[in-house]
């Protein structure tokens, strides 16, 4: 350990700071005097582009989510081929946080900063997004379609804050509203996630039975990787619940079920839309599945006789082939689809004050893959708040309901 | 406290056995691979989740019949375990133990990355000779799966047992690992036992693998709940007992329901830590384990 | 001569970047000297006395609430809520370190690793302490008045600062009785014990120290982000700390310093490494797969990581030993001195 090892440190740091030092020149170089001025000056918007990033997890724990970005990106690249936004092509830049939120942070700066985006849009995840949103928003940079359906992104609404899903809040007091009006007199029970998602979901299922007076017994929690709910299982139906609400993704959810089954518990299952999924009939089983209520706002992957559904069929072919069409891919294109008629209302002179006024302008719009009516203002920034009852049954989850709304 | 409640206590430690079973089966993986190579391998549940999306493959993209793929699969975990022994194990072998836990950690890291990369992070169903279905037995619900779990596991604890102490083999690995250079002494090829025994526990984290990934799904992160369960299982039965494996992961399974039932569900997890530390103060061996007393 | 100049060079470089750089380069540096205490303080413990942890992560959770529980519920000034974080993780480190006397190697390695794992759950647990899932808000400090110093600037002196005098410290430490103490128990407890090193005094006292670093790491780490919750601090990091480490090179200041660099640099180049895997994959027509090519970073790591291990046990820091000895060419190349395979093994 001489001082001559401080000598590489020294260097190394040095070539550190050059780099970094690089990588601030301006990459646009100024326009050539007595040329005509630019028209547009907003940053991450040039003649013919524009440019967007987000945070994904694309390694990690939460890798599962990395293809909601591929869907988006599949959208963009075909609006780009039929000649982009206002005639501006829209670029998609990702970058990985891996699910870690102060690597969250750091790319968030680094797309605000380094590669001057016009906004964040879709940026995944509550605990990782948790950590920007209110930065976003202070250095008013548009935060567009949160991919979360965590409540805090517009309890209270922020101007530059948008959130995209149908949020827990609307799930949790749908479901609930389920149990009240077609499974009354009965006692409910509770199985969430120990996390935002879980708890999230809960309260606002809690909520809203509480204020029909619908009895709740028993309230048990997991954490995520766990693989065995014998224990919360045998405390539900020790506690005689009769409806249980179900808030967990995919993986825990089907291992409940296939263990309540096993354990003989027999009772009305209410789960998130996050798990609603066919896959469930192959890792749960079919007669696990059978009878489970759920919701949905996007349609199903295999409702071939859905125009748009066919359309994002076609599209992955084309544009990212191998990429498996999924229930993510259809969520990534939703909100790349709703992202782009923001762009276009926004019009030519586009400026991240006008695409806010845009969005917030939007009324009854319908055309989009889920086929529901958004409408937005300057204190709604919940694009999609209305979500349909399905049904999983017969190995196949149908609608058994219109839109609800909350 | 009433019939009731009793039942229900009754009904947490069966369903504690049979989420055990799943820790035991890791767990007798983990103690193989020490009792071999006195090696700690972080890596076992990834390579065991990777291995099982071998058969997953097999089975499903190419139509293999389950047997068929199943002996297929086993013949690629053993290959894969020696190579992986051959290529970055044996450079660290002399170095010192913390090389070698890193080495499994790089593993760890790469098995889970690719199976993640190949196959996605869809949870998949995968196909097992029983499958549904439970018997009932005074009030108690027990699955077949798990008692087909089960009974593999003790069968497999039973036939690593004889081929540990009865087979010439089984004898000349525990020597290695043992004692590298009385091993040498003696005339048993040294290197080649090592990569043997990384091949036999990688077989045998692809039976454990096929065996679980009915009961909990086979996907990239399967192994993450799985894996400390184990450790606290190994530790607490033993590292150096195949029969302190499966008893040690039963315990852990059947402790970790009864705490959930009568204290509080939310503590489940953080359990496997103050069982792993407790057992490691009090008992360092583990209930069932011999002192392996080592050489300065 | 020449490396008290450069030093110097640096030291000065250093403490005047923040003024010229934008907020993300200035977290990014920020973030970097709060690796660097975390890695110097692993290291002591892993490099030096040659006790594996995989749980710093732990400590690093302990010491980020710790700091931010002070600041809510007594409102100190911010450099006595890091201190407490400090304190508090020092003190779980002084804890867990005696039951960790009678283990060794893979033994230590499971305990801490069930210990990484078992924080976080009780962070959630804990509600009314920690925020549970919401975490905990606290207010990042002021930069003082007069010196024009913006928030992220200010936030970048103060990681910078603490992470100069940790190291400072730790050259210290390393080079005084306790130091040498601790490397003669690495290289054999017999021996050490035998001239009269206190095993269980030394290697708790190791434990606390170690956790101590990385305690006021995690303070420094919640300042710096304002807003802390369990989500930061899961297994993958106690991962990434033992890595950097390791790549750096163990029972090396200059070797933590570099690992701590890599680390936090690394994932910020991993989308241009994994692009050009891309690129790579769609040459040979593999294009369909070669699309999803960002999830690989963890297996980019443990490649590195094993080849580290393989080809430099030393870490980075030994190619520059490597590099002197081949240029001084004083016979045949000898094993790089300091920072080659240390750890134990008995």
């Amino acid at each position: 350990m001489g001082q001559a090892v401080w000598k590489v440190v020294a260097f190394l740091v040095s070539l550190g700071l050059v780099l970094v030092a690089c990588r601030e020149a301006p990459t646009g170089a100024p326009a050539p005097a007595g040329q005509q001025a630019p028209r547009v000056t907003e940053v991450g918007v040039t003649d013919d582009s524009i440019l967007l990033g987000t945070h994904q997890p694309m390694s990690g724990p939460a890798a599962s989510y990395s293809v909601i970005p591929r869907g988006s990106e599949v959208y963009f690249k075909y609006i780009n081929d039929q000649g982009g936004v206002n005639g501006r092509k829209i670029i998609y830049k990702i970058e990985d946080d891996g699910y870690q939120p102060p690597r969250t942070v750091e790319v968030v700066k680094k797309l605000v900063e380094q590669d001057k985006v016009f906004a964040i849009f879709n940026g995944l995840g509550t605990p990782t997004h948790s950590q920007v949103f209110e930065w976003l928003n202070e250095n008013k940079i548009p935060d567009m379609y949160i991919a979360s359906g965590a409540t805090k992104w517009t309890e209270p609404v922020r101007r530059y804050v948008f959130a995209f899903q149908p949020d827990y809040r609307v799930e949790g007091t749908l479901l609930a509203r389920y149990a009240i009006q077609n499974l009354p007199g009965k006692k409910a029970g509770i199985f969430y996630q120990n996390d935002d998602f879980g708890k999230d979901g809960a309260r606002w299922f809690e909520e809203t039975l509480k204020k029909a007076n619908y009895p709740i017994v028993a309230r048990e929690s997991f954490e995520v990787t766990a693989t065995d709910f014998s224990s919360q299982i045998i405390k539900l139906r020790d506690a005689r619940a009769e409806v249980v609400l179900l808030f967990c993704v995919p993986r825990p959810c089907a291992l409940f079920l296939k263990q309540a089954e096993q354990l003989g518990y027999k009772a009305a299952f209410l789960m998130t839309a996050v798990s609603n999924d066919p896959e469930m009939f192959n890792t749960a089983g079919p007669s696990a599945m059978e009878g489970v209520i759920t919701l949905g706002w996007l349609p199903p992957l295999d409702d071939t006789s859905n125009p748009r559904i066919r359309q994002h069929h076609e599209l992955l072919q084309k544009y990212a082939p191998g990429l498996q069409p999924q229930n993510f891919t259809v969520y990534g294109q939703a909100a790349a689809e709703i992202m782009v008629e923001t762009l276009r209302r926004a019009g030519r002179d586009l400026t991240r004050e006008k695409l806010i006024e845009a969005a917030e302008s939007i009324k009854d719009w319908k055309d989009n893959i889920a086929g529901v009516a958004v409408t937005m203002g300057p204190n709604d920034h919940r694009p999609f708040k209305a979500m349909r009852y399905m049904k999983f049954t017969g190995g196949n989850i149908i609608f058994i309901s219109d839109y609800q709304y909350e | 406290m009433t019939e009731g409640q009793l039942l229900s206590l009754a009904q947490q430690v069966v369903s504690g056995l049979s989420a055990g079973s799943i820790y035991a089966l890791l767990a007798l993986a983990l103690v193989l691979i020490y009792q071999s190579t006195d090696v700690v391998n972080f890596a076992q549940g990834e390579m065991a989740m990777f291995t099982t999306f071998i058969a997953y493959t097999l089975l499903t993209w190419y139509g293999v019949p389950f047997l068929p793929a199943v002996a297929l699969t086993l013949v690629f975990a053993f290959l894969l375990g020696y190579l992986v022994e051959r290529v970055v194990v044996r450079p660290v072998e002399e170095a010192p133990v913390l090389s070698v836990v890193i080495v499994t950690l790089g593993l760890y890291s790469i098995f889970n990355s690719v199976a993640g990369w190949v196959w996605g992070y869809v949870p998949k169903g995968f196909p097992s000779p029983i499958s549904g279905g439970t018997v009932w037995f005074l009030g108690l619900t027990v699955g077949l799966l798990d008692l087909w779990i089960l009974g593999c596991g003790l069968v497999i604890m039973v036939l690593l047992h004889l081929f540990l102490r009865r087979t010439t083999l089984g004898t000349a690995m525990r020597a290695v690992a043992h004692n590298r250079t009385a091993a040498r002494l003696v005339g048993i090829p040294v290197g080649r036992m090592l990569s043997l025994g990384w091949g036999f526990s990688a077989m045998l984290g692809a039976i454990a693998g096929m065996l679980a990934a009915p009961k909990i799904f086979l996907e990239p992160n399967m192994m993450a709940g799985v894996l400390l369960y184990a450790f606290a299982g190994a530790v607490l039965g033993g590292l150096s007992s195949p029969f302190g494996a499966i008893a040690g992961g039963l315990l852990v399974g059947v402790i970790e329901n009864l705490l959930g039932a009568l204290v509080a569900t939310e503590l489940k997890s953080g359990l496997a830590f103050f069982m792993i530390l407790a057992m490691l103060v009090v008992r360092p061996q583990g209930l069932f384990g011999t002192v392996h007393r080592r050489k300065v | 001569m020449v490396g008290r100049i450069l030093l110097t060079v640096l030291v000065i470089c250093l403490l005047t970047a923040p003024l010229f750089i934008n907020q993300f380069a200035n977290f990014v540096l920020s973030r970097m000297a709060i690796y660097t205490v975390v890695a110097l303080g692993l290291n002591l413990l892993t490099g030096y006395s040659g006790q594996i942890s995989l749980g710093h992560g732990a400590f690093f959770a302990i010491g980020a609430y710790g700091a931010a529980i002070v600041a809510n519920r007594l409102g100190l000034p911010w450099p006595l809520c890091i201190l407490t974080g400090g304190l508090a993780a020092g003190l779980a480190g002084y804890l867990l370190g005696w039951p960790s006397l009678r283990l060794t190697g893979p033994y230590l390695a499971i305990a801490t690793l069930a210990l990484a794992v078992a924080v976080p759950q009780a962070l959630l647990k804990f509600e009314d302490l920690t925020g549970g899932v919401q975490g905990l808000k606290l207010s990042q400090p002021q930069p003082p008045l007069g010196l024009g110093l913006a928030q992220d600037q200010w936030l970048a002196y103060i990681c910078l600062v603490t992470a100069m005098i940790m190291v400072w410290l730790t050259v210290n430490l390393v080079r005084s009785r306790i130091g040498r103490a601790l490397i003669a128990l690495r290289d054999s407890e017999i021996a050490a014990q035998a001239v009269g090193v206190s095993l269980a005094r030394f290697k708790t006292l190791a434990f606390a120290t170690s956790a101590f670093y990385t305690g006021l790491a995690g303070g420094l780490l919640a300042y710096l982000l304002g807003y802390i919750a369990p989500d930061a601090f899961t297994l993958v990091v106690s991962i990434e700390f033992l890595t950097m480490v390791v790549i750096g090179g163990l029972a090396s200041v200059a070797g933590s310093i570099i690992g701590a660099a890599i680390i936090v640099v690394l994932p910020l180049l991993s989308s241009n490494l994994t692009d050009y895997l891309a690129r790579l994959l769609n040459l040979v027509g593999l294009s369909a797969i070669g699309a999803t090519t960002k999830g690989l970073i963890w297996a980019i790591y443990g490649v590195i990581l094993i080849l580290v291990m393989v080809f430099l046990p030393g870490g980075l820091v030994s190619l520059y030993h490597k590099a002197k000895n081949l240029w001084a060419r004083t016979g045949p190349v000898k094993k790089a001195g300091a920072g080659d395979r240390p750890g134990e093994r008995g």
